[in-house]
């Protein structure tokens, strides 16, 4: 046995700080091992990676909504995080060792900067996991450019997961808090994001919570502070790591740390509630940005493609998706001139001077189809096709996007909102536009196959007629989305689409006044294009020619008319 | 042996104190107001209304996660009531302030006055309720029976909140989460009510006493040194360890 003399004891005052920094270092390391390996934390980053491809794998990579869209799937491994620092940060209360570390040099501060410091090892797989994302989407034909901001937002959500872990630990130690704390927070951000914060510009509060999407608002109308809210939310992660310290006796460090903190907290905090600008008006920034999108058209045969700033790479899937409907198509009957222009259509605008309901931009022409801000990619490329395909279609047989919906004041009794829809249903073009949209592309024919399986069924029980509607949304529809193009008129376009697309269109070529004409039924169609409607069962015959229903299949909504 | 209702009775009154009460009144608190939020707001409908009933269902379900944690189950593990029918007896004891609760969370629901035809299906959404907590209570069970005993109701709520990301991710036609209207909403409440019985089923399989240690072969049929060393548990199914393991040797040693 030997025993210790002066000479073999280290002044342990001298160095103090350095050693608790090694000691802090060494836990962290193996905290921050374990943590990375906890079953919790593992599940939350595969869960993570899944929700950033199911949102996104049926759309084309947008980098400016993709950046916003991984840092939500990274929630999912924030509260992992949370919920898994908090368990270690329990763990000698829930393995009753507390009175055994008691005993160990290494004092309880030192153990909990340990703890703070360990989620860095989790930071970092966010970033990976966000980064591989990125990567992912960038080698899909990628548009516009991602905000870096936006990007480190995910990494610094899951740091704020795990020291609000730590802090619950030390504050409130019961294995019990922290599940609960994890669905109020995902509540608070529900609610925060979708109920306060309903109103994209009036309400700024909601950036106060720590998670603020985009809400199918174009990312380029939309003003977001982005720099201020990631500081915001650093400065959360420090406030939060010094209240777990200062369960501790508090040190000079700590305090002043924690001042800093809240004093960067307020400041950015601040700057994310300043009022808006009323310059910075979403509807004149929209029509800016078109009439920029206009400058830079580019004309290939006889159609014009303007695509706003950033988007120019989509032309060339536009054009693949127009040119096949304008090749099957009369030389008289193509619209001319036909542009394709893109532009904020679908998407939610709001005036700053009335932030209370939403916005509409500017009226389609009759020569126009404006494709959104979205392009569908592996299953949803079909449904895009068929969008803008129909699109066109519907300008050549003369469904003119403005006689879609119109105020309904001189109907009687209340119907709905006081709108009244037109539909095509019982028409012959209503045939002809479907075919035409369906024979675009392999893809797009089956989206409308299984739509007529999907929707095809459909009745309205409400009004009691037996008149199957399909609906589908235009690229150039009004905000209220999509027409019913007729059930029945969809099963014959799809039994049209069996045969081969050069007899049909020679049919279409020949009978085209005829077949155009909105006076022209079903009925008649089929005897011209030599089809019938397909088995089991004909429509009855007081549902086929073009007439009105009371209402569309949601009952009360608004009240349908032949369109003209 | 059977088990008589005046055994679980006389259960209440040692397991009330046992059980982790702390959660449910924050979980229940948090999960009445996102409720009453939602049937304040005059923009929500019956839609808005079914997710925030959702939302309170696993908030409930998470605090009923603790209900089967133990701290003394080494303990318990050797008192002569099955561990069935401690495990029944929480759950019915948790079960009162969660029914209570959801049914405050169906009164404002319900409160709010919603279009003609729609209505708000209180059953069916019970029924989800029922499946949620028994599928949180045998994920428990499973943890209680292969790992520690007081980190079931831990581990059972966090695969709960994975287990909603991962059914919220799922394709449209397979998701359980459907409304009313929707073409899959009977379809989807009769696989509700399976996954209902399949988790009880679980649950009481979990619960069953585990197999008695393999008694040593020989004609004393006792005693160190004549039999087989095998593991040693409690009663919930995990290991002995510390004062448990100490009493189960002594029962070992001085079995008749």
């Amino acid at each position: 046995m030997t025993a210790a003399t002066p000479d073999t004891v280290r002044p342990v005052r001298r160095h103090g700080g350095l050693r608790a920094a090694a000691r802090v270092r060494v836990l962290a390391r193996i905290e921050g091992r374990r943590l990375l390996a906890r079953p919790t934390v593992l599940a939350g980053a595969g869960l993570s990676l899944l929700t950033m491809v199911t949102l996104t794998r049926t759309t084309a990579p947008v980098l400016n909504r993709d950046d916003t869209t991984a840092s939500a799937a990274l929630l999912v491994l924030a509260a992992a995080t949370l919920l898994a620092t908090n368990a270690a940060a329990l763990r000698s209360r829930r393995r009753a060792t507390d009175e055994l570390l008691a005993s160990m040099p290494t004092p309880p501060r030192v153990r909990t900067l340990a703890s703070l410091c360990s989620v860095a090892g989790v930071v970092a797989l966010a970033g990976l996991l966000g980064g591989a994302f990125l990567l992912w989407r960038l080698a899909a034909d990628p548009v516009t450019a991602p905000d870096p901001f936006e990007l480190l937002t995910g990494p610094a959500l899951v740091a704020l997961g795990g020291c609000l872990g730590v802090a619950l630990a030390r504050w409130a130690p019961s294995v019990t808090v922290a599940p609960v704390v994890v669905v109020g927070l995902a509540a608070l951000e529900f609610s925060v994001n979708l109920l306060i914060g309903g109103s994209e510009y009036g309400g700024r509060v909601k950036w106060l919570a720590p998670f603020v999407g985009q809400h199918g608002v174009a990312r380029e109308l939309l003003i977001r502070p982005t720099g201020w809210h990631l500081a915001y939310l650093v400065a959360l992660v420090a406030v939060l790591g010094c209240v777990a310290l200062l369960r501790h006796p508090a040190t000079r460090p700590t305090i002043a740390t924690a001042g800093a903190a809240v004093l960067v907290l307020l400041l950015a905090g601040g700057a994310q509630l300043r009022p808006l600008d009323p310059a910075q008006d979403p509807n004149a920034l929209a029509a800016e940005l078109t009439a920029a999108a206009a400058q830079d058209c580019e004309q290939r045969d006889d159609v014009t493609y303007c695509a706003l700033p950033g988007y120019e790479p989509w032309v060339d899937r536009w054009a693949a998706t127009v040119e096949p409907v304008l090749a099957r198509l009369p030389e008289r009957a193509r619209p001319r001139p036909l542009t394709v222009r893109q532009d904020f259509l679908g998407t939610r605008l709001e005036s700053l001077a009335d932030h209370g309901g939403p916005g509409t931009a500017a009226e389609p022409t009759h020569s126009e189809v404006r494709p959104g801000l979205w392009r569908g990619r592996n299953a949803g490329e079909g449904a895009y096709q068929f969008g803008l395909a129909l699109g066109v279609a519907a300008l050549a047989v003369g469904l003119s996007p403005d006689g879609a919906l119109s105020p309904a004041d001189a109907l009687p009794g209340q119907v709905g909102e006081g709108l009244q829809a037109c539909t095509p249903a019982g028409q012959a073009r209503s045939v002809v536009a479907l075919w035409l949209a369906g024979q675009t592309s392999e893809r797009s024919a089956e989206y409308l196959r299984n739509e007529v399986e999907r929707q095809g069924g459909t009745t309205a029980p409400a009004t009691g007629t037996p008149a199957p509607e399909i609906y589908f949304a235009r690229p150039a529809a009004h905000p209220i989305g999509a027409l019913n193009f007729g059930g029945w008129e969809a099963a014959v376009a799809v039994q049209l689409l069996r045969q081969a697309p050069d007899h049909i269109a020679g049919l279409v070529d020949r009978h085209w006044d005829t077949l155009s004409d909105p006076a022209t039924t079903t009925d008649e169609a089929l005897a011209l294009l030599g089809a019938d409607y397909p088995a089991p069962g004909r429509p009855p015959a007081d549902v086929r020619g073009p007439g009105s229903t009371e209402a569309g299949s949601s009952g009360t909504d608004w009240r349908l008319v032949a369109c003209p | 042996m059977p088990v008589t209702p005046r055994q679980a009775l006389r259960l209440v009154r040692p397991l009330a104190p046992a059980i982790s009460w702390a959660p449910i009144a924050p979980a229940g608190g948090l999960a009445l107001l996102l409720v009453w939020l939602r049937a304040q707001d005059a923009y929500s409908g019956p839609e808005e209304l079914i997710v925030a009933l959702r939302a309170a269902a696993i908030l409930l379900a998470v605090a009923a996660a603790f209900a089967l944690d133990d701290a003394a189950a080494g303990t318990t593990a050797s008192t002569p009531s099955p561990l069935l029918l401690r495990r029944t007896v929480r759950v019915a004891l948790v079960a009162l302030p969660t029914t209570a609760l959801w049914a405050g969370a169906l009164w404002l629901a319900a409160r709010k006055p919603l279009p003609e035809p729609s209505s708000l299906p209180v059953a069916l959404l019970s029924l989800e309720l029922a499946t949620i907590i028994m599928i949180t209570l045998a994920l428990a069970a499973a943890v209680i029976r292969w790992g520690d005993s007081n980190s079931g109701g831990l581990a059972a709520s966090s695969a709960l909140l994975g287990l909603t990301v991962l059914t919220w991710l799922i394709p449209e036609g397979v998701r359980p989460w459907v409304y009313p209207g929707e073409p899959q909403w009977a379809a989807a409440h009769r696989w509700w009510a399976v996954a209902l019985i399949a988790s009880l089923a679980w649950f009481v399989w979990a619960g069953l006493d585990p197999r008695r240690r393999r008694r040593p072969q020989g004609p004393a049929g006792g005693g160190l040194g004549t039999g087989r060393r095998t593991r040693q548990t409690t009663g919930s199914g995990a290991p002995v360890q510390g004062p448990a393991c100490r009493e189960a040797r002594q029962r070992a040693h001085f079995r008749p």
